[in-house]
């Protein structure tokens, strides 16, 4: 049979660094604590509270030209990314050929806090403030390069960013390689980290929401895999029912977010051995538009409840 | 095995420094001498000139931004020429690459919020409903798929595969695909941060190539299923894209990366690779990247034309796959390859020399490459009309 399945996890975010810090957050209810902080802003002082990702432990023998070379956030996909990898690795047992892995990485923002460092500079300094390794580690795919280059990932690599629709395009590119035989194994990470400009934003409006950020990573296999977490069962771009929109049902553990529904699909992977249902993860745009993901139990699991609970 | 291939292109749109539009551009590469336009201090990139009766035309603000302006405009043509008066009923998707057309590009909010001042969050949140490729959706009412990536050089060809892979997996019937880009001053600064601008216009594959010259623009096709009842204008034969995993910015100095996305698409267009009529080369005239490309060329298709066109667009970076696949449509519908301007004296290192003049010939096929900051690869084979 074949499909396309969930086989390792990785995650970083206000609760910690770890997929165990998520599940003990989440069993456990135990909401991170925002920070704040107070803007000028024309209408006043006004305060802005947000998660932060703490400090992200990097591997030991990653070289330090490399780290000094990755933005914060880059830093938060490599950590999700490496679990993910090697959580895969240890659940499924599987090696997969370099040439045959594919890369994408999902955000709204990528490093907006580097990229605006590099304009500072040349603001403030002129041309000669133009700093070529800022430059470099901003870019949008700088993030998948260092990926690709960190894990040795020669398939095909892609960086999508198309705000409130960045999730369903990253897991959606990701299932059509799979599907299409392009790949057979897709790492997809997604996320955002909250940047100055987002905060300063946020300070300007009415609504008590906690800004948030974070990654979530996915290894995509098509083989029906005992070890699997959980099926994509199919990712849409159309219109669903009113009583099918979801709301975010987590997002009190991982803060608001454009690319937050992804931690929902994870959390979903992770309750479908539980809850034995399938479950759809949906997402509205400001103008109306949809987009969805179905996660399911792995097709090898025959009694499963088919009721389709939206969050 | 990909259910609907060969995949029709039933229409292109196009805007670059080249020319506004297909035909202009036609006449420039085949009928015209062109007078490429010269890189200076002041001048330090290819620029499109906007034109007020756009904004008129299509009922655009004034504040909306060069590549969305420039990306509708191409669609439009695109959509003209596919006969495509209207979408409704047709499930359309929209798949576009670009660098500034998803980013956070407010200069003048950055410069205000950097020197302490208070700006208003206005910008910010423009960016949210700016995404060019949401902005194409929402203007022509696209009920479809709808994607933005940001792959660097790679995004235009990358956003074309995607395409094909959505009408491979019946999401839609058709897709708006391509790419568009403008230069901003941080993006110019950046490039010249890495010395890889050179001081005068392009010189691709050319012994005294100095670097690359920055360009906007816009490149659309309209992709169809084979099974489409309109005209083709050509055919998407086969796509392949891989990543290096070598360099943060130079590509593999023996082009391994393009080797196998190469592999793959042939594989896909189900063709020998001595079937190809013409090369249409990334060629930015950069030290490292022709060296890399040079290589592939002579070590597996020596004898192949090769044809390099920066130097007319300029490097239009996420725009340049899929401008880059509008003027080798081009190419195969005249049956000519225009002159590679900016080229005049062959590197025997390289071992390639594009056209030095206009070639009339029979191709039937071609690959367009493109090479991507970040070691992506990305290879498009394009076919005439069937």
């Amino acid at each position: 049979m074949s499909g396309v399945f969930i086989s390792g996890l990785g995650q970083i975010s206000a609760v910690g660094q770890g997929v165990p810090s998520l599940q003990n957050a989440l069993k456990e209810n135990r909401k991170p604590s925002p920070k704040t902080e107070v803007w000028k802003t024309k209408l006043g002082e006004r305060s802005v509270s947000y998660f932060s990702v703490p400090d992200v432990e990097m591997p030991a023998n990653l070289p330090e030209s490399v780290k000094r070379r990755m933005s914060r956030f880059s830093k938060m996909c490599f950590a999700s990314v490496a679990e993910a990898i090697e959580d895969a690795k240890s659940r499924t047992g599987m090696e997969f050929s370099p040439e045959r892995m594919g890369l994408v990485v999902g955000s709204a923002f990528c490093s907006l806090d580097l990229a605006n460092l590099f304009e500072k500079r040349i603001q403030l300094e002129g041309p000669v403030g133009a700093s070529p390794s800022l430059f470099a580690s901003s870019v949008q795919n700088s993030i998948a390069s260092h990926l690709s280059i960190s894990f040795g990932i020669q398939g095909p690599c892609s960086t999508v960013v198309t705000m409130e629709q960045t999730v369903v395009g990253a897991l959606r590119l990701a299932y059509d390689w799979l599907k299409q035989d392009l790949a057979d194994c897709v790492v997809v990470a997604i996320g955002d980290e909250n940047s100055e400009h987002q905060r300063y934003a946020s300070a300007h409006q009415d609504d008590s929401h906690i800004l948030g950020e974070g990654v979530v990573s996915f290894v995509l296999t098509k083989s029906d895999l005992e070890k699997s977490y959980a099926e994509i069962k199919e990712i849409g771009f159309t219109w669903l029912s009113d009583d099918q929109k979801s709301t975010d049902k987590h997002v009190d553990f991982y803060g608001e977010m454009v690319t937050g529904p992804a931690f929902e699909v994870a959390i979903s992977a992770l309750n479908v051995p539980v809850k034995r249902r399938e479950k759809i993860v949906a997402q509205l745009t400001d103008h109306g538009e949809i987009g969805w993901v179905i996660v399911g139990p792995p097709l090898s699991n025959g009694d499963y409840n088919t009721t389709v609970e939206c969050s | 095995m990909q259910r609907f291939w060969p995949y029709k292109i039933t229409g292109t749109g196009i805007l670059s420094r080249a020319g506004i539009g297909c035909e202009e551009t036609r006449q420039n590469f085949f009928e015209r001498k062109f007078q490429a336009r010269p890189i200076t201090p002041e001048q330090t990139f290819l620029n499109v000139e906007v034109r007020d009766e756009w904004f008129a035309r299509f009922d655009m603000p004034k504040n909306t931004s060069n590549w969305n302006l420039m990306a509708l405009v191409a669609t439009q043509e695109a959509l003209d020429q596919a006969g495509l008066k209207n979408l409704k009923g047709l499930r359309v998707g929209v798949s576009l690459g670009s660098t500034v057309g998803c980013s956070n590009h407010g200069v003048e909010f950055s410069r205000s919020f950097n020197s302490g001042e208070m700006p208003d969050p206005a910008p910010f949140y423009g960016h949210f409903k700016s995404n060019t490729s949401q902005f194409l959706a929402r203007y022509f009412g696209c009920a479809g798929p709808v994607q933005m990536v940001s792959n660097a050089c790679t995004s235009g060809a990358d956003s074309i595969a995607t395409a094909a892979s959505w009408l491979e997996a019946d999401l839609c019937d058709l897709v708006i695909c391509g790419g568009t880009e403008g230069v901003l001053p941080q993006i110019y600064q950046g490039f010249r941060s890495l010395m890889l601008t050179s001081p005068t216009l392009c010189q691709p594959f050319d012994k005294n190539r100095q670097g690359l010259t920055l360009g906007e623009g816009a490149g659309i096709l309209i992709l169809e299923k084979s099974s489409s009842p309109r005209a083709s204008k050509a055919t998407l034969l086969g796509f392949g894209s891989s990543s290096d995993a070598f360099h943060p910015t130079a590509p593999h100095p023996e082009a391994l990366g393009l080797d196998r996305a190469i592999k793959k698409t042939m594989k896909m267009a189900r063709l020998p690779l001595e079937q190809i009529g013409f090369i249409s080369a990334h060629g930015t005239g950069t030290s490292h990247n022709d060296l890399a490309e040079g290589k592939w060329v002579l070590r597996n298709l020596p004898r192949t034309e090769v044809v390099a066109t920066k130097g007319y667009t300029g490097h239009t970076l996420a725009a340049a796959g899929a401008i880059e696949a509008v003027l080798t449509i081009l190419s195969l519908q005249e049956q000519k390859l225009p002159v590679s301007l900016g080229f005049e004296d062959p590197d025997e290192e390289v071992g390639v020399s594009p056209t030095t003049e206009v070639v009339s010939g029979k191709y039937q096929t071609a690959l367009s490459f493109s090479l991507g900051f970040g070691g992506t690869n990305s290879v498009l084979c394009l076919g005439r009309a069937t």
